[in-house]
């Protein structure tokens, strides 16, 4: 007999034990599954003792669920109280592991095959995702483990860590230092994992500290042993203990099982949803963090005002009075639908979206009305929203000695998407030409709406594409004349150091660089000599276009992955008569060019003096990804006097924690690049921050909010570079300064060490990382306090001439 | 180099004037402090070793001052041109009193304040090519892991031979000495622990024991190359050492400077 409930819950989290809570307050039939022994998994398997934030701190819990800014065991204990209080009906050890039907008629099924029905379902299974188990005989033992909490907790034992993506890496470097440690991995090298952990990990390895079994594979695990599959046949790795961090299976082959869809590919994308969390499936409803809400306040609020719709007694959504507040200035006692509705009909980006969305959206946007001539944003600025205008114009400032040959957007239209794209600074001032209404979404909206809803990427697309072209080749002339030239464009996509153009092919064609960046190289001498370097947002490969037959001077690389618009060289030409300006930007071309030959000239003396030309500089540099990089922080070893001055700076200037490692980083000759951010042009770790604690200053500093950051980690692992530290920020050692420690270390002294910290009282983690010393009003501390001139902070485009004046290669 | 030698050019101006006036100048009686032109050239020096001890309070002051290098680069030029003005303040009339004591502990202070600039200006791109791209944390790992496969295979010989070779991974080629330091005498491990094995080692082939080449080779090899990582990072020591060593006498005899110059200011002005 099968057990059939109204409603079934699946997972335990806060956004299905709210659920659960409530159904049990209201005395809705119900059923809670969990997949694991206790409640709420995610959360269970923080860090112990994390302090466990509750933004977006506006927003009021609804629900008897108890939630509160707290530490993890607190939270846990207080969840586990009220689950057993509210007598919720609840089944740990039930992972579902197939759901199939409808509303009045789902199945899902447990393990041993037992099978439960429901009217309907409630999915809140989150994105954490089943860990991936060795898959062979043996796993099972107990001793084979698949996290890591605290590294110190082992001594002296024999471990192999199967695995050698970050997580892997990680952790063996962590055990290294009191054990005996292999890292097991099915390729021959490290490239799936980051350049500093690559780094590490191999230095770890050459230094013997690490054992490395490449291309291997576990076969089977006995009694202190791990057998592997290698190249070279079977070997036996005597072991204590296996740690096996293979990621984790992404819950959405379970889902589109279940007959669920998603809009696109994309790996970010969540179901589409309707204003009741209900999905495609009728009677099935998404929450939580699967939802595409990240954070456990949001879970709570949902889990609960499901089930009192389904109860029959709906509640108002909790965001309500936010958004109310969010429209209070622009649509003074409009109700919140009757603003939502208004949106839909004035701003087209907008209105394909699902009321769920909208809102989500418009917690974070903006509505703004102008006055004609207020200033939307100035040229220059980094910042990198979408501005749509709802009502009224726009004048972007193409040239802003000539207002009169301003570029008018009007009603219906954005602008903004440019910088939105290529994460540059913004190329124009941009006005209100009248009273205007108009909607300024920010980026992380945007990057995620481009993810979820095709539709939206394409239009920003097509629209970026003919102003990129438009600003480049005729900003002069109306678009409407080159719509020729905008229907003879592609969209070229490259891989990091890919060819765009090769030296010595035909000029066939014309580019303007929409994001990412290139080096401009020639051979020299049989020699790769790097001469410019191509930002996003510059026209490049226009030299010899005018000419027939003409070859390529020069290779054009991309530095990271990077986007261009490609223009034929027969639609330029064809244009040309008709407008004849076009000649004036091809003759400036060649004044580049001219320059182009001086800086080889340069290049090749400095082959002659240092033994070494900048080239093979500019070529190390360009591989450690600081083509992306807006600021980046670089030390010519040739100079360093090693005094630590820049270290010490920057932690007297923030909390006593450094957020410079001038340890670690890539060297080549005499540069090095100190792990240290770089306030990337489009900045990974951005992406999928839950509470948009991360965000880039108008002046371009990439910086994180100590007061929001949950210390979630997510922009650590999305940082290529591993410059982000995740620690208490209370944590660090204020340099205590007196006449003692001064003198100590002006003799040159060690001072006395400072209070080690104790990590296992309760803390709250969080991101740490440079903020270029932005709030301290000069410039970099690091750089100020560099004595010998030999720390330096500066974008790719400087950093050509930094090496072309033959720095960096002693 | 700060802004083309901005400062250098100060510190000549400065300089040459003061060389100039203090010879076109004719003071009744011997040239000496207590001229109007004694007096000029004292202040001028009593102000810039004030400003020039200041450094070492602003080198440890972080944010918002403007870079440290040009700071660094007026202090060297200045300190430099202070040796001129203070000569010339002295009227070059030396004695055993406390005057003539603030004259010599400036002057050693400058003195080792040239050398500390000289390291600063070499050491700097040699101890980047001895470290190769390395680090003083890689090469530590790097000779604990060669140390620990010399004891390994130090195993399968005889046990005064392995002896031989556990005290070899042990030889740091002992205490640095002056001459080390300062003359760049490098030591020779090859005399000592790491010599003595490998003799030893050598002998083990067709000598006293009968093992093949083959054995001994990747010992002798190991052996070999941890005393040339043993070599570098003393190399790496002895230019940080250098690099250091000079301010043990800059700073504290600044702080004497400072001290004797009260005296002297207060001498001059009380017993005049
Ligand atoms: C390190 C870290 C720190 C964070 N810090 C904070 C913070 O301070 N504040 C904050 O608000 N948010 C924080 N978050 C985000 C927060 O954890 C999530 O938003 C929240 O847990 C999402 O809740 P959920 O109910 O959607 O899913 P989850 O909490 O992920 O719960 C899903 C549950 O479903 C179970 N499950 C999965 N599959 C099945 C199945 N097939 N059958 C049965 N059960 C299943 C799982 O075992 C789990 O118990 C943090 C996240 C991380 C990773
Ligand atoms: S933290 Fe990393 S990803 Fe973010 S801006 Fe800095 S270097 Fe780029
Ligand atoms: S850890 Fe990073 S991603 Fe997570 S909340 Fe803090 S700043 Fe945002």
């Amino acid at each position: 007999m099968t057990e059939h409930y109204k409603v079934a819950i699946i997972g335990s989290g806060p956004g299905g034990l709210s659920a659960a809570i409530t159904a049990a307050d209201q005395g809705l039939s119900h059923v809670l599954l969990e997949r694991t022994n206790h409640l709420s998994d995610t959360i269970f398997k923080y860090q112990k003792g994390k302090k466990v934030m509750a933004h977006p701190m506006r927003l009021p819990l609804q629900g008897s669920m108890p939630f509160e800014e707290g530490f993890r065991e607190g939270i846990l204990d207080n969840w586990n109280v009220a689950a057993e209080k509210s007598g919720a009906n609840i089944r740990l050890n039930a992972e579902v592991k197939k759901m199939s039907g409808e509303r009045g008629s789902f199945q899902l099924t447990l393990p041993g095959n037992e099978i439960i029905t429901a009217d309907e379902v409630i999915l809140a299974i989150g994105l954490q995702g089943n860990l991936r188990k060795v898959p062979v005989p043996g796993a099972d033992r107990e001793w084979v483990q698949y996290q890591l909490d605290d590294p110190d907790a082992y001594q002296n034992e024999r471990i192999a860590i199967i695995g050698a993506g970050d997580a892997g890496i990680e952790n063996a470097i962590a055990l290294a230092s009191h054990n005996e440690v292999s890292i097991i991995n099915r390729q021959p090298d490290f490239s799936r994992a980051k350049p500093g952990n690559v780094a590490a990990i191999e230095k770890a390895i050459r230094s013997g500290q690490i054992r490395a079994y490449a291309n291997s594979a576990p076969a089977r695990i006995d009694d202190k042993a791990l057998i592997l599959d290698t190249a070279e046949g079977q070997s036996i790795v005597p072991v204590d203990r296996i740690i096996a961090r293979l990621g984790a299976i992404p819950p959405r082959k379970f889902l589109e099982e279940a007959g669920i869809k998603f809009p696109s590919d994309d790996p970010a994308a969540v179901p589409e949803l309707s204003e009741t969390y209900e999905c495609n499936v009728p009677g099935l409803y998404i929450i939580g963090a699967l939802a595409g809400f990240t954070l456990i306040k949001q879970a709570v609020n949902q889990g609960h005002e499901i089930i009192r719709r389904m109860a029959g007694d709906p509640i108002a959504p909790a965001d309500e009075d936010l958004l109310q507040q969010r429209f209070e200035s622009a649509f003074q006692g409009a109700s919140v639908n009757a603003v939502l509705t208004y949106l839909r009909e004035h701003v087209p980006i907008l209105a394909g979206l699902t009321m769920l969305q909208l809102r989500e959206v418009m917690l974070e946007s903006t509505i703004a009305r102008f006055r004609a001539g207020d200033v939307v944003f100035k040229r220059g600025d980094y910042t990198n929203s979408l501005w749509n205008i709802a009502e009224g114009t726009a004048h972007v400032l193409i040239n802003e000695a000539r207002p009169d040959m301003a570029v008018r957007i009007g009603e219906a239209e954005f602008f903004g998407e440019i910088g939105l794209i290529s994460g540059r600074r913004r190329g124009a001032t941009v006005v209100a030409g009248e009273a205007s209404v108009m909607v300024e979404v920010p980026r992380r909206s945007m990057r995620r709406l481009q993810s979820s809803i095709k539709a939206i990427k394409v239009e920003l697309d097509r629209v970026a594409m003919r102003r990129i072209i438009h600003t480049a080749l005729a900003r002069d002339r109306p678009i409407s004349e080159i719509e020729d030239i905008i229907a003879g464009a592609e969209l070229k996509r490259y891989k990091a150091f890919e060819t765009i153009c090769a030296e010595g092919e035909l000029v066939d064609a014309l580019y303007i660089m929409r994001t990412g960046s290139a080096t401009v190289s020639r051979i020299d001498n049989g020699r790769e000599v790097a001469l410019n370097f191509i930002a996003a947002g510059s026209l490049f490969g226009e030299r010899g276009l005018l000419e027939d037959e003409a070859k390529r001077a020069a290779t054009i690389r991309a530095t990271v992955a990077s986007e261009a618009v490609r223009i034929d060289a027969s639609v330029i030409r064809g244009s040309m008569e008709r407008m004849p300006e076009l000649r004036g930007i091809f003759e400036k071309a060649v004044q580049s060019q001219l320059d182009q030959t001086v800086h080889s000239a340069l290049a090749r003396a400095g082959q002659r003096v240092g033994g070494t030309d900048g080239s093979a500089v500019t070529a190390f540099l360009v591989n450690q990804g600081v083509g992306e990089a807006t600021n980046a922080f670089i030390i010519d070893e040739g100079l360093c006097t090693r005094c630590g001055n820049c270290e010490s700076a920057c932690a007297s200037t923030h909390d006593g924690i450094s957020r410079v490692n001038r340890d670690a980083g890539p060297r080549a000759m005499s540069v090095l690049l100190p792990v240290a951010c770089r306030h990337c042009e489009n900045p990974h770790c951005m992406t999928d921050c839950p509470v948009d604690a991360i965000t880039r200053a108008p002046t371009g500093e990439v910086f994180i909010n100590q007061n929001t950051c949950i210390g979630c980690s997510n922009c650590a692992n999305n940082c290529p570079y591993g410059v982000i530290n995740m620690v208490d920020p209370t944590s660090g050692h204020k340099e205590h300064q007196n006449w003692l420690t001064w003198l100590l270390d002006s003799v040159g002294l060690p001072t006395p060490a400072p209070k080690p910290h104790d990590h296992n009282a309760p803390h709250a983690t969080k991101a740490v990382k440079c903020d270029l010393c932005k709030d301290t009003g000069g410039s970099p501390a690091c750089v100020a306090a560099c004595p010998t001139g030999a720390a330096i902070r500066v974008a790719p485009e400087t950093y050509m001439a930094w090496v072309r004046d033959g720095r960096g290669r002693s | 180099m700060w802004k083309d030698a901005y400062y250098g050019k100060v510190a000549l101006i400065l300089s040459v004037a003061a060389i100039f006036f203090y010879l076109i100048d004719h003071p009744s009686g011997v040239p000496n402090g207590g001229s109007w032109l004694g007096y000029t050239y004292g202040t001028v020096g009593f102000g810039l070793i004030g400003w020039l001890a200041w450094f070492g309070i602003r080198r440890r002051r972080y944010g918002g001052q403007g870079p440290l290098e040009g700071w660094m680069s007026a202090h060297v030029y200045l300190g430099i041109a202070l040796i001129v003005v203070a000569t010339l303040h002295t009227g070059f009339r030396f004695h055993w009193n406390v005057h003539t004591l603030a004259y010599v502990l400036m002057a050693i202070v400058i003195v080792s304040g040239i050398f500390g600039a000289y390291t600063f200006l070499r050491y700097p791109a040699m101890m980047t090519a001895n470290r190769a791209g390395s680090t003083l944390k890689t090469m530590s790992a790097e000779l604990a892991g060669l140390d620990q496969s010399c004891r390994d295979l130090a195993l399968t010989f005889d046990d005064e031979t392995a002896a031989l070779v556990v005290a070899a991974t042990q030889d740091f080629g002992g205490r640095f000495t002056f001459r080390e330091i300062f003359l760049g005498r490098s030591v020779n491990l090859v005399e000592g622990a790491t010599g003595g094995a490998i003799a030893r080692l050598r002998d083990q082939v067709g000598g006293v024991g009968n093992a093949q080449p083959a054995e001994v080779l990747p010992l002798v090899q190991n052996l070999t190359k941890r005393a040339t990582v043993v070599v570098k990072m003393r190399r790496d020591w002895r230019y940080r050492a250098q690099m250091l060593l000079w301010r043990a006498i800059h700073v504290p005899l600044t702080i004497a400077l400072v001290l004797a110059l009260t005296i002297h200011v207060f001498a001059v002005f009380y017993y005049r």
